[in-house]
């Protein structure tokens, strides 16, 4: 097989597939360190992320099957209610630790980006 | 908190090479996972490696089905 | 010292190689362990290997060798390992059915890469919402985020002249400039000359957006996802 550049990119071009790459590249064991000065705070993050991370694979597979048509109207409502809720809660429990939705998208290496 | 640590990835995305810069992406970011893994440290020390292959799936292809519940 | 198994691909157990497995990326022999209906790819190293240019080169081109010794192969992601055996089969095993459903769609197909450059279409009115409570209605706005997030209309024109070409599409949006987004396409290994044919006959029709496709590469995005 030979390989073929079809056109040459333009130097923002470049740095912005770059940029691309590496904000998906997994990191090779990603480690997550509880922070000595305010571990409640930090393993309040880490439950939070994991529940968070949780949730969004739920709702993934919760999308899936609602376009695979194996969910009735019923399952449909009360999944969708209850992820609603789901993050609704995690939202205002981690906003009394301080801490933005943002801060819930823990990097879980390869697990995470599969989300 | 320590951010999550980068791989040795982050040195070769000093690259003009559009066609190393899709081997990167191909090889690191694409292509079948069968490991999934989080090492959880404390000041600094790791202390507890947690593998997560395989463990995760769908389960509804995964599990029996079960015999639907009449309504209550 | 203990060696590792270090994995470079998946096909189907039952196959009639066109040649032998060689080596990998340490010159290490190849072997093929069998885990039901499928198997791996896998040579023994002294310890998972670090991703500096050269060796990701040299993984990539083992696996290009791999993919002309098979029919159906898929990539396995650099860096990945087992302890034995009895791991990797272990991990294997319950995957098959969606690993077998990935091989056969990427049998006899190779990946080119699209990068689209430049600026997004305004964002589409949400779709008015059909009957339906507040939790079904969140979930179909979710479902459009997440279908948004897997198209390019930008590149309309271009796609419509290469849908008969594909056998499959994976795309991944970035929704910003420059890099507006990127489409991975599975195309019959005959086929990447009508694809570079099409890419440039459309060129000019996309908006103003820059495009560049680089390939042909074994099928690395469409393994399927880690988790299903």
């Amino acid at each position: 097989m030979s390989q073929q550049d079809a056109v040459h990119l333009e130097i923002e071009e470049l740095d912005a597939l770059r940029a691309e790459i590496e904000r998906r590249t997994a990191a090779e064991a990603p480690r997550w360190n509880a922070d000595p000065e305010d571990v409640q705070r930090s393993v309040a993050r880490l439950l939070l992320a994991i529940t968070e991370f949780l949730r969004k694979l739920m709702e993934k597979q919760a999308i899936r099957r609602m376009e695979a048509g194996t969910l009735t109207d019923e399952e449909v409502e009360k999944l969708g209610l209850a992820l609603m809720r789901l993050e609704e809660t995690l939202h205002e429990i981690a906003a009394r630790f301080g801490l933005a939705p943002e801060d819930l998208n823990l990097d879980l290496g390869p697990l995470g980006r599969l989300i | 908190m320590s951010e999550a640590s980068r791989g040795n990835g982050v040195d070769i995305l000093e690259t003009s090479d559009l066609s190393l810069l899709d081997t990167v992406d191909n090889l690191l970011n694409k292509g079948v996972v069968l490991t999934g893994e989080v090492v959880i440290g404390l000041a600094g020390i790791d202390l507890i490696y947690l593998q997560l292959s395989a463990v995760l799936g769908a389960a509804d292809r995964i599990l029996p089905k079960k015999p639907t519940e009449p309504a209550a | 010292m203990t060696e590792i198994l270090y994995l470079y691909a998946v096909a189907f157990a039952d196959v009639e190689l066109a040649g032998p497995l060689g080596t990998g990326i340490g010159d290490e022999p190849l072997v093929l362990v069998p885990a039901g209906g499928l198997a791996a790819v896998a040579g023994s190293l002294s310890a998972a290997p670090s991703p500096d240019a050269e060796t990701l080169k040299r993984q990539d081109a083992v696996v290009r060798r791999l993919a002309g010794l098979f029919t159906a192969l898929l990539p396995v992601r650099f860096g990945e390992t087992a302890a034995d055996n009895a791991t990797l089969i272990s991990r294997l095993a319950p995957r098959e059915k969606e690993l077998t459903a990935a091989l056969q769609l990427v049998r006899g197909c190779v990946q080119m890469t699209l990068r689209v450059f430049g600026e997004p279409d305004p964002a589409p009115e949400p779709a008015p919402s059909k009957a339906g409570g507040p939790g079904a209605r969140y979930l179909e706005t979710r479902r459009q985020e997440q279908e948004a997030l897997r198209s390019l209309p930008e590149i309309g024109a271009l796609s419509t002249i290469l849908r008969p070409l594909l056998r499959a599409e994976r795309i991944e949006r970035r929704g910003d400039g420059p890099l507006l987004g990127t489409a991975y396409h599975l195309v019959p290994r005959e086929g990447t000359a009508a694809y570079l044919a099409a890419v440039e006959e459309a060129r000019n029709r996309i908006g103003g957006r820059r495009i560049a496709a680089t390939g042909p590469w074994p099928p690395y995005a469409f393994a399927p996802e880690g988790v299903s």
